[in-house]
């Protein structure tokens, strides 16, 4: 299975909730984070691959600055189109107040002290609603676990 | 491609098997902001719904699905135009201001579900002329109708011979996969 955190950019928010997914986010350093706040990341389009977990999940984040909602329907849409579904790709928006002006100062140019401004006050911004998003993650988490234990009784079941 | 001839052969592609080779139907996925005019008319020139040789009138135009009459809650999906000649299935979406990115988008979560090949995703804009944006603003934004309808058309007919050739250099690339 594969899961993508969908959000303003690919390397701030999402990043983080992914980060949280597979826990390997310490001490809520994100300068720690591989990938934090570099934009040339996001520029591509594509998911950015971030690591796997126990149970050989892939996850992955993506950016889609203003147009979350729209963008996790269509890729919803596609997975259907190309024969796939929920077991197979999940998509999980993480969008929060803040995050345009994070896009905002993300689009500075990285080098030197802009660099440092980017990681910092995106990291300020980011900080003030982050038990909100480990809620989230942590109950995303367990609906997932349900679904695939949903799953495994039908199988059994059907055997 | 090796994956995607792999997945063909487990079942789990698309594919056309001819004789003794195969290709792979391809879904190909033409966007534009609203999904309403340039993408439904590249769609509609790919399925032959329109000729290529002469432009089109207000009433063939009018005729095409979805032309000039999608609404907000249509931003984001994927709707199904029609099967070419070579079996490659045609959509239109309209993904607001994502730009060329959402081909990459679309392409990049092809190729993480093992689909790469499977999908092309065509940017309409680049050959939307400043009628179209504005026929398209009045008609389907602030609910302007008739003068947007009439200015809409107008820059489609002017836009049309760019969208006959943009459709010919994908119906081609389609063919390679």
């Amino acid at each position: 299975m594969q899961i993508i955190f969908l959000g303003t950019t690919a390397v701030h928010r999402s990043l983080i909730a992914a980060a949280m997914y597979l826990g390997s986010l310490k001490d809520y350093d994100f300068s720690m984070l591989h990938g934090f706040g570099d934009m040339s990341a996001d520029l591509s389009g594509h998911p950015v691959y971030i690591g796997e977990d126990s149970d050989g999940t892939r996850v992955y984040t993506l950016g889609a600055g203003s147009e979350v909602e729209i963008t996790c329907k269509s890729i919803e849409q596609l997975r259907g189109i190309l024969g796939y579904d929920e077991t197979e790709l999940v998509i999980k928006p993480v969008v929060s107040p803040g995050d345009g002006i994070i896009k905002l100062i993300s689009s500075f140019p990285i080098a030197g002290i802009e660099k440092y401004l980017n990681i910092t006050l995106s990291s300020i911004i980011l900080k003030r609603n982050l038990d909100e998003l480990e809620q989230d993650i942590i109950a995303f988490k367990k609906s997932l676990k349900r679904e695939r234990k949903k799953r495994e009784q039908k199988a059994a079941s059907r055997n | 491609m090796e994956s995607s001839l792999k997945q063909c052969i487990k079942g789990k592609n698309d594919c056309i098997v001819l004789e003794d080779t195969w290709r792979i139907v391809v879904k190909v996925i033409y966007h534009c902001f609203g999904g309403s005019h340039s993408s439904v008319i590249a769609a509609a020139l790919h399925l032959g719904l329109l000729e290529k040789h002469r432009l089109p009138t207000r009433q063939e135009l009018m005729a095409l699905p979805y032309f000039d009459k999608t609404h907000d809650e249509d931003f984001g999906t994927i709707r199904f135009m029609g099967v070419d000649s070579s079996a490659n299935e045609i959509y239109v979406l309209g993904r607001k201001s994502m730009g060329d990115r959402y081909s990459q988008m679309i392409t990049g979560v092809a190729k993480i579900l093992g689909a790469d090949g499977q999908v092309m995703a065509v940017d309409c804009m680049s050959r939307v002329n400043i009628f179209m944006k504005i026929g398209g603003f009045f008609s389907r934004r602030i609910g302007l109708v008739f003068p947007g309808r009439y200015i809409l058309i107008r820059g489609s007919r002017m836009a049309f011979m760019n969208l006959v050739n943009l459709i010919e250099t994908i119906r081609l690339k389609s063919l390679k996969v």
